[in-house]
């Protein structure tokens, strides 16, 4: 059974290099030839069009990122919406993955959307990237930065920088043109989106994870027709690939990028403790407000004990992850046992 | 999955073509036929779901209606028709000298605007009715300004530029200014098809303009158009001044050409009316074109063409002529039928590896790949350029005259892209110079 | 029947103009907006709130589908007349006719397919968030709709009239006729 999967990113892009092509790598190994996976690229479905895609059963995999189809899945939004609190990639995305295949309403609404979820993915952690030093919460005053999203406006507005709103797309344009001084990302935007020809400065406080992600999302017919035993093939080479992408995506690309930028002349500016503490307090102190947005945007009555319950999990695998050391593989094995040998495959997602 | 599948598409494509059916609906229909074949008629109508609206639904494509708004306002309210008198005061002794005065005002277009379907319309509409006017004919008066607009990509800003240097992970600030020097050279070639021409065929362009000015009249002349030179300054100047990017130009554009026109006095009802009606018709059916070709990209992805045109470039034994050859005729046969981003993404995953492993210059690569879909924005049976500048002059020329008038520009542009292979230097002296 | 067609026609007339006429304020506030986007930029550091979602969910969606019956009712769709010379009336109106059925027909199928999205857009209540605004997006899916309905609508009375007999005279070449 060939299934026909799409990372909706070029091959550049980890989440086609390392999430997709591995999967395409992975899943006969693990089925015995029995699954493989026909890769379909950007120019046959965009991030935007994954949803059509994936409910009109052209593509049977799907990369869906949950910021694009927020009223579709709130319980990912909300997620979401606690990205400041993010400071290890793979407890993050280990967090994401539990938080999402034990909640019983994030289960109803992937499948209100016809969808089945095989785990998340996360990016670095975000950096201040500008075209002048920031040092201090003094220096952001006034600066117009890139916002990815809702919690990094929340951060820039408390600091008195604004945020802007651009698609990411045109992040080098409006970066060359100064329409913006700087953008709040991933150190592997220097490289994905060439800011390292813009960039001046690199900030590395603690600005939180992109981790709202759902990798691979199974289209619900295709679902219905796998057997239980596809259906765990198919989630046991997802679970490697995931951590393949996080490796790649949180921790390596952020490496070369790093080298990429100091190699550019690009200056790592230490920041000021005083505004390292102030990062962190805030990043404390969003959690609530995040509860409080999740409430009024989505009408979760029990927000606060959702983004506690995320919190405990972000702090159980912080803990795994220590222990594990970060080793990949054995962070693919804790997976393993702790969510997915726990999923009864035949009625997972159905 | 099968190319079968894509060539017997492209086929039909050419056939309802030549059987009148409109673009957009011929370029939907395959693609709908081609994937329910491939794959099932719920994946068909998913596609024709989704791309009309993610298609549309783009910031930097806002720049195509307001680009389009600027020009027909200058047009209509009268800013640029004492621009024409000044070129024929000032150009009169030059052999073609409209059109070569409408091929630097593309040239010079090019430096505000990051598309060409832009730089073909917001020109077109201005220059077209004064080259018909002098004498020009009307095929090739379209005609040269559906290939002036592509100069629009090559020069700065790019958006196509852009898309391939983060696709290809090179310097988007190198490919840029290697665009500089061959967007100069496109427009040098066109200028000599212009004199050219006007040498061998004085019944197409006319090698002294019907009413020559006096000489007097020039200064005059110059000085009516200050409004357009204020507009000229405020779009160059805000954008040179990092106050807006290019996507917002056009919108600044229109704007101030609204504000010029009214307090000169020439806005009244009609020009409003006539110019809005016109953005709109030229929008819709423009973009309606752009969504089915968005569409026949994906069936023609799904074909498993870029695996298929792989194969053709993948063989290590190609030297550096038969490699550039292929990867040329590539383009073009590809430029005939889809829009230059389906195009570029459907092809650089498999032709970058053979690039990077045979050592070629990634920048130099960015140009010369831009000028070929550019090229492609040209060439029949689809060709974007061609439609735009049909709707602006549909007083004037069909399609199939507007596709007769570029083929000199083509055969100019073949030259170019030769003399880029050839001499790599062409794109690359000038950001290797800055570089250092 | 012809009363029907009559009434239809007429319908059509008003109801193309009305969405070119919507179209049309669509336009001049895109300029509007993304230049006071400009200048508030300029003058006070920071940009009108969701400016690109407006733009292109909203702006653009309004400029590319609702004039589109209109270009159809003008006959100025883009197509290629490469045997134009070659055609008899006879066969000219057998051609049209065919180009009729063809559009009505896929006109028929855009319009089912975004109909059934942006119903579920609308049942779901489709939005983004841009900066920390919540922007309702789902009423943007129905205008594709709207376009393609009236466009079918259009191509239907063409082929009407070519089959009967009765069309009015071409009018092409005229924009804003
Ligand atoms: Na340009
Ligand atoms: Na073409």
């Amino acid at each position: 059974r060939e299934l026909r999967v799409a990372p909706g990113a070029p091959p550049a892009h980890p989440s086609n290099s390392h999430l997709y092509q591995k999967l395409v790598e992975y899943l006969p190994e693990v089925s015995d030839g029995q699954l493989t996976g026909q890769l379909l690229g950007p120019e046959v479905v965009s991030l935007g069009q994954m949803k059509d895609a994936l409910q009109s059963q052209l593509v049977e995999v799907g990369n869906i990122l949950p910021l694009y189809f927020p009223a579709d899945l709130p319980n990912m939004a909300l997620a979401g919406e606690l990205a400041l609190s993010g400071r290890e990639p793979h407890a993050m995305a280990a967090a994401m993955t539990e938080y999402m295949v034990t909640c019983d309403t994030c289960q109803q609404e992937l499948k209100k959307f016809g969808v089945v979820y095989l785990g998340s993915g996360s990016s670095d952690v975000y950096a201040i990237l500008t075209k002048k030093p920031v040092k201090t919460a003094e220096d952001l005053k006034g600066l117009r930065l890139r916002s990815g999203g809702a919690p990094f406006s929340r951060f820039a507005e408390h600091f008195g920088a604004v945020p802007a709103n651009i698609p990411v797309g045109d992040t080098f344009e409006s970066m060359s043109q100064g329409v913006i001084d700087g953008s709040m990302a991933s150190v592997g935007d220097l490289l994905s989106f060439r800011l390292v020809e813009l960039v001046k400065d690199v900030t590395l406080v603690p600005l939180g994870t992109y981790h709202a992600t759902s990798d691979f999302t199974v289209s619900g017919t295709t679902w219905e027709s796998l057997s239980p035993e596809e259906r765990k093939q198919l989630a046991t080479a997802a679970n490697k690939a995931n951590v393949d992408f996080t490796q790649r995506w949180g921790y390596e690309m952020a490496a070369e990028a790093t080298k990429a930028a100091k190699d550019a002349g690009i200056t790592f500016v230490d920041p000021d403790p005083a505004f390292v503490k102030a990062v962190q307090d805030f990043a404390e102190a969003d959690k609530e407000t995040a509860a409080k947005v999740a409430q009024e945007r989505f009408g979760f009555t029990d927000a606060g004990d959702r983004v506690a319950r995320f919190s405990a999990l972000v702090d159980k695998w912080n803990g795994i992850f220590q222990e594990v050391k970060g080793d990949p593989a054995e962070l693919t094995k804790r997976l393993d046992s702790e969510i997915w040998s726990k999923v009864d495959f035949s009625t997972y997602g159905t | 999955m099968s190319v079968e599948t894509g060539l017997y598409g492209i086929a039909i494509l050419g056939l309802l073509l030549i059987l009148r059916v409109p673009v957009a609906l011929a370029l939907i229909a395959v693609s709908f036929g081609g994937i329910a074949v491939l794959i099932g008629l719920r994946p068909a109508v998913g596609i024709v779901t989704s791309t009309p609206y993610s298609f549309v639904a783009s910031w930097t494509m806002s720049a195509v209606p307001m680009f389009l708004l600027m020009g027909f306002v200058c047009f209509h309210a009268g800013l640029t028709a004492n621009l024409f008198t000044a070129a024929k005061a000032v150009l009169h002794r030059v052999p073609g000298g409209l059109a070569i005065s409408s091929i630097f005002a593309c040239t010079g277009f090019a430096a505000v605007s990051g598309s060409s379907i832009a730089c073909a319309a917001a020109m077109g509409r201005i220059a077209i009715p004064e080259m018909v006017e002098a004498g020009y004919r009307p095929s090739f008066a379209a005609g040269a300004l559906a290939a002036g607009g592509t100069i629009g990509a090559l020069i700065p800003p790019s958006i196509l530029m852009i898309v391939y240097g983060v696709f290809a992970e090179t310097s988007i600030t190198q490919v840029f200014i290697g665009g500089i020097g061959v967007g100069l050279l496109t427009a040098l070639s066109y200028c000599l098809v212009v004199f050219a021409l006007c040498w061998l065929r004085p019944d197409i362009v006319p090698r002294r303009l019907h009413h020559d000015a006096e000489a007097g009249s020039a200064l005059a002349a110059l000085i009516r158009i200050w409004p357009l030179g204020l507009l000229v300054l405020l779009v160059f100047g805000g954008l040179f001044s990092g106050y807006f990017t290019a996507t917002e130009a056009g919108a600044v554009g229109a704007g101030g050409a609204v504000i010029l026109s009214a307090v000169t006095g020439r806005l009244d009802r009609r020009v409003i009316r006539i110019s809005l009606l016109e953005t709109l018709s030229t929008c819709a059916s423009l973009f309606i074109i752009g969504i089915g070709a968005s569409m026949f990209t994906r069936f023609l992805g799904i074909t498993g063409l870029s695996g298929f045109l792989g194969s053709f470039v993948s063989d290590a034994d190609l030297g550096y002529g038969a490699l550039m050859t292929i990867i040329v005729v590539i383009y073009l046969a590809l430029g005939m039928f889809m829009e230059p981003f389906g195009a570029m993404l459907v092809t650089l995953p498999v032709i970058l590896p053979v690039l990077k492993s045979e050592g070629i210059s990634l920048v130099w690569f960015g140009v010369l790949v831009v000028k070929l879909l550019e090229i492609g924005m040209i060439t029949p049976p689809v060709g974007l350029n061609v439609f735009v500048i049909k709707n602006v002059a549909a007083r004037y020329v069909s399609v199939v005259d507007v596709f007769k008038g570029v083929t000199p520009f083509i055969l100019a542009d073949l030259v170019v892209v030769v003399a880029t292979i050839t001499f790599p230097a062409l794109a690359l002296a000038l950001p290797q110079w800055l570089a250092q | 029947m012809s009363r029907t067609i009559f009434l239809l026609t007429g319908l059509a007339d008003r109801l193309s103009r009305l969405l070119a006429f919507v179209a049309g304020i669509g336009v001049i506030l895109m300029m509007v907006h993304v230049c006071a986007d400009v200048v508030a930029r300029v003058i006070t550091g920071a940009s009108l709130p969701a400016t690109v979602e407006i733009v292109s969910y909203y702006y653009m969606i309004i400029v590319a589908f609702l004039p589109l019956a209109w270009v159809e009712w003008k006959e100025q769709m883009v197509s290629v007349e490469i045997i134009e010379f070659l055609l008899s009336p006879g066969l000219r109106r057998a051609s049209d006719a065919a180009v009729a059925l063809l559009s009505t027909v896929i006109y028929g199928v855009m319009t089912y397919a975004t109909w059934a999205t942006a119903m579920k857009n609308f049942h779901t209540g489709t939005f983004v968030v841009a900066l920390q605004t919540k922007i309702v997006t789902w009423p943007g899916y129905i205008l594709p709709t709207l376009g393609f309905a009236l466009a079918a609508l259009i191509t239907a009375i063409r082929l009407f009239q070519l089959a009967s007999g009765t069309e009015r005279p071409l009018r092409t070449g005229d924009v804003a006729a």
